[in-house]
């Protein structure tokens, strides 16, 4: 918690993906993936993006990477906007972050080796002289626990949480400081789940890594995080350390959300009052007006219909978008 | 919450006990390979295929005969020990003709399915890599060309530039790209899309790197019953346009010429062996090529099992 300072600013980042009908392919419509969501990232630390399939936690990491550039708004890393640079002026940016996607099956090339999949990027970016590429993949390959002996292997020849690995010693390649991870371990088994996490836990403390992990369950984000913040069709509801976000969850979304997740121990099990939401996720093609929670709000009111809630401060670093909690603005 | 910390105290064990067990690495050309050898039919088109090239392209081995040598005395004969095919209607030996006619329609089959592939996928991969504008034209282009019916502008611009072998070659090839264009730029978009290609994106890898290595590699499955069946259509390609007497002229064999014959009523009915022999070997050479992409494209696709 020493570090402060930020790494990542993302300003009112939109992402629309526009949908073209007809035979001249005429716009008639966007899908709001990311519409309007601001936070910090701050040199370190691990903020959790979590919320159900759908509501553009992904397209957020991928507008952040530029690899599907913004619609509009700033993402300023160490102040610098990568937002208005073409492909060719992020390419020197790319080594400073990364990305670790979900389905280590779909992550790998089949076709290359695990020393030709590690090694590219550092053959690409001139990082290191020929002669010492190959201790310096075997260096990676023992930092995410494999085997160096194993780099002339094929992908299909590994498991899945040891093809995660191998996505990560890809990430880290580059020596990037920070790390997107697209729901890095959903795709694994519970087991190798916990390895798999473990691993990118010891990795940030040892190499002073900052990320951004998306995910959408819950406990795991919170075993993770340092920060949390919720997302709903695109947007963001709450924000706060990732403690009390868990603890006193205040939005009605985070609240539905939290009360879906089964405790462990029965007797807890038993008083779980799970609050359970109705309706379908709405479409983002076609949002609806003022909050876009208030069709399956629980608390729904008639100012909901009218205005969209803003993200507002409700004391430290705890951020809420409902108005709800208007009253309680501390000023 | 608990459960969870449970998990991530407990002592946890090597997630693979296999890795000294598994010596022999297996290149995916290697399983390839065994994938191949496990499709009996591509095999054994294979080893027919292997057979037809070594007779054609070693001809002089086999047939002691001179194919454009005519002999009039021995016009018309029906196969015999001395010819095993029969002769034809200049008392040329068919089996030689049929050997030395093998080369020339193999020759404008593998050449002209090389043309039309190399530009189908430096096209396809450009649409479907760059997208947006690039692709709109390259895809219109080939709107345009698939409108064309081919037999009709293969005559057109061979009645232009006159036969010829080199002009038969590049009228086909030039011809038949629009499929494999269509293919490869499916497959790219699909594949970009893809987590990998999005991982080397990130790394700030070269486009041209990401199209060659990664990109390419992975349209192989398809591509090669793309690629088999551009060499058999080339091969009944030049067999048509020569039946037609606008492929190559004789006195040149090909397989196409050589079939030419039975246009005539006599040759068809008197003299079959003058046209039979030569469409078998087409036929036999077609099929080869075919069931031989088929084995090559379930090769090629790494999520074909070995069962």
């Amino acid at each position: 918690m020493e570090h402060n300072e930020k790494l990542l600013e993302v300003r009112n980042l939109k992402k629309y993906f526009p949908i073209k009908k007809g035979l001249f392919k005429k716009t008639t419509g966007y899908v709001y993936a990311v519409d309007d969501i601001s936070f910090d990232l701050h040199k370190g630390r691990t903020l959790g993006l979590v919320g159900e399939s759908g509501c553009g936690k992904s397209t957020t990491g991928r507008a952040i990477l530029q690899l599907q550039p913004p619609t509009a708004g700033e993402v300023l890393y160490e102040g610098e906007n990568l937002a208005v640079l073409s492909q060719k002026q992020m390419r020197p940016n790319r080594r400073k972050m990364q990305i670790i996607f979900q389905d280590p099956y779909a992550s790998l090339n089949p076709r290359l080796t695990v020393e030709e999949i590690v090694s590219e990027p550092i053959i690409v970016h001139k990082l290191l002289p020929k002669d010492q590429i190959e201790d310096r993949v075997a260096e990676l390959l023992g930092l995410v626990g494999l085997d160096s002996e194993l780099m002339n292997r094929y992908p299909h020849e590994f498991s899945g949480g040891q093809r995660q690995r191998v996505s990560i010693a890809r990430a880290l390649a580059l020596n990037p400081d920070l790390i997107v991870c697209d729901e890095p371990i959903s795709a694994l088994d519970v087991s190798i789940q916990a390895q798999v996490l473990n691993l990118l836990i010891r990795l940030q403390k040892e190499l002073d890594l900052t990320y951004l992990f998306i995910a959408h369950d819950l406990s795991m984000v919170h075993y993770v995080s340092d920060d949390m913040a919720v997302m709903y069709l695109g947007t963001i509801v709450e924000k706060g350390t990732s403690e009390q976000l868990y603890k006193d969850p205040m939005h009605p979304y985070t609240r539905a959300l939290l009360s879906a997740e089964p405790k462990a121990n029965p007797r807890l099990e038993k008083e779980r009052h799970r609050i359970i939401l109705k309706g379908e996720l709405p479409s983002p093609i076609n949002p609806p007006s003022g909050c876009r929670f208030r069709t399956r709000c629980p608390q729904a009111m008639d100012i909901c219909k009218e205005i969209r809630p803003e993200l507002q401060s409700i004391g430290d670093e705890r951020m809420v978008a409902c108005h709800l909690f208007n009253g309680s603005k501390e000023n | 919450m608990n459960s969870m910390r449970n998990i991530f105290v407990k002592k946890l064990a090597p997630e693979s006990g296999d890795r000294k067990k598994a010596e022999k690495i297996e290149t995916p050309g290697q399983l390839a390979m065994k994938r191949f050898f496990h499709h009996k039919l591509a095999v054994v088109a294979t080893i027919v295929f292997i057979i037809i090239l070594i007779i054609s392209f070693g001809a002089p081995l086999f047939t002691p005969y001179d194919p454009v040598g005519m002999s009039l005395k021995d016009m018309h004969q029906a196969p015999s020990s001395t010819h095993i095919m029969g002769t034809d209607n200049l008392g040329r030996s068919v089996f030689a003709r049929t050997l030395y006619g093998g080369r020339i329609s193999l020759l404008v089959g593998i050449t002209a399915a090389a043309i039309s592939t190399f530009i189908g996928v430096f096209l396809g991969a450009a649409a479907g890599y760059f997208g947006k504008k690039v692709d709109m034209i390259i895809m219109r282009l080939t709107d345009v060309m698939m409108t064309f019916p081919p037999l009709i502008i293969m005559l057109t611009v061979v009645a232009i530039t006159g036969p010829g072998l080199i002009n038969v070659i590049l009228v086909i090839g030039g011809l038949v790209w629009p499929q494999t264009t269509r293919l490869v730029r499916g497959q790219f978009l699909t594949m970009m899309g893809q987590e990998f290609v999005l991982a080397a994106k990130a790394q700030g890898l070269p486009d041209w790197i990401i199209i060659f290595r990664h990109c390419i590699p992975n349209v192989m499955a398809p591509l090669m019953a793309r690629i088999s069946f551009a060499v058999s259509g080339a091969i009944l390609s030049e067999a048509g346009l020569s039946f037609l007497g606008i492929g190559i002229p004789s006195p040149t064999p090909t397989w196409g010429n050589m079939m030419q014959n039975a246009r005539n009523l006599d040759v068809l009915q008197l003299y079959p062996w003058m046209w039979i022999f030569p469409a078998v070997f087409t036929l036999v050479t077609i099929l080869c090529i075919n069931f031989i992409g088929d084995g090559l494209r379930d090769a090629f696709d790494p999520k074909q099992l070995i069962s």
